[in-house]
């Protein structure tokens, strides 16, 4: 608390005698207020407060001010000139209408995720049936390339004519000479393709070094062995 | 008192190479055995060949693989590091020389060293899973392996 607000610094006022008398006499009096007046002010305050109340209706959701913690309507002035607690909860069991329409909100979002999640869900076994994954796209490009080329050693052009695109076969990675097997023979394929200095696919650099050499054969042959 | 002592000296001394001719007793007995792999790829040069190569028993520990007799397969072949200390692997190889330097016929591709435990004699099963030539082109060959003793 502020050091000048305690109220023994109040009452330690040094002022003149007839001044505090006076001041004490005054909440003795009763004003008259004639009524005309009275009614003036009130007219007033209820023309201003209707002014608020119709900006509050057009530029806000909800249409309850006292819900709100807003000013109250003259309606909800005593006679006294007192302001009554405001509601804080619908008496009646409906619902508010800002409420009705908020989760009116959600509902269609919540719809529209859903709708979105069936589209995906039932797109997504279309894709794996009719189009190849990125790999396999990698790999028939690469089989595309070797074929229109014609620089793959003999091994691996038979297992080419045998998997044409139209085919749309999947082959592993490392089955460079598409037979649907993964042993030495694919090691040995690029190898020739590497020493006989034909252009190799892109998609034959499986340790990912920006090269194909030897060390990709290598590669090969290791995931042939594989226990 | 000094009686006492060196009778307990005594029984320590005797106790020990007791205790270690024991526990040499109990021990399995272990002993290496190398097997030679041989591909016949009759006339046609071996220019590729992948095998399996298992014992029948868990006795049998894989301790190392060498290469063959012919100089294009003299080097270790290719095969899984984990197949070490187990009893089968897949070795493989390939050479893209000429079929001049390729060799045709029976020839040794690889050895693999084994250590054996305990009084047992393992069988073993090579098998052949491809073989190639130069061309690419799959060969009939055959495979065989065969035990030789280590000194």
């Amino acid at each position: 608390m502020n050091e000048s607000n305690r109220p023994e610094h109040d009452e330690q006022i040094d002022a003149p005698r007839e001044l505090i008398d006076a001041l004490a006499d005054l909440h003795k009096e009763r004003i008259f207020v004639p009524p005309s007046v009275d009614e003036s002010i009130m007219a007033e305050a209820r023309k201003h407060l209707n002014a608020r109340q119709g900006v509050s209706e057009s530029g806000c959701v909800g249409d309850q001010p006292q819900q709100r913690g807003q000013r109250p309507t003259p309606e909800t002035i005593s006679g006294a000139g007192e302001w009554e607690a405001p509601a804080t909860a619908p008496k009646s069991g409906t619902q508010p209408r800002s409420n009705i329409i908020a989760w009116s909100g959600w509902g269609v979002a919540i719809a529209a995720s859903v709708v979105l999640m069936l589209s995906l869900t039932v797109r997504n076994p279309q894709r794996s049936e009719q189009e190849p994954t990125l790999s396999e796209t990698a790999d028939m490009v690469a089989t595309e390339e070797m074929a229109e080329e014609g620089s793959a050693a003999p091994a691996a052009a038979e297992g080419m004519i045998a998997t044409t695109p139209a085919a749309k076969a999947v082959f592993a990675r490392e089955d460079v000479n598409r037979d649907n097997t993964v042993d030495i023979l694919d090691a040995f394929a690029l190898a020739r393709q590497i020493e006989g200095a034909q252009v190799v696919p892109a998609a034959y650099d499986f340790n990912n070094d920006g090269a194909i050499d030897r060390a990709d054969v290598d590669w090969v042959a290791r995931v042939s062995v594989k226990l | 008192m000094k009686k006492l002592i060196l009778t307990i000296l005594a029984g320590l001394a005797l106790a020990g190479p007791l205790a270690a001719q024991r526990a040499k007793e109990a021990a399995p007995a272990v002993r290496f055995q190398a097997v030679d792999i041989y591909v016949d790829s009759m006339n046609q040069p071996l220019a590729a060949y992948q095998i399996e190569f298992a014992a029948n028993t868990e006795a049998v520990k894989i301790v190392g693989i060498e290469g063959g007799e012919h100089p294009a397969y003299k080097e270790a072949p290719y095969y899984d590091p984990r197949a070490i200390q187990r009893e089968q692997v897949v070795i493989a190889a390939f050479n893209t020389a000429d079929a001049d330097n390729l060799p045709t016929g029976r020839t040794r591709i690889a050895t693999v060293h084994l250590q054996i435990s305990g009084d047992v004699e393992p069988g073993f099963i090579a098998r052949l899973k491809t073989a190639a030539t130069i061309q690419g082109e799959k060969v009939d060959a055959t495979v065989a392996a065969q035990e030789r003793n280590v000194d």
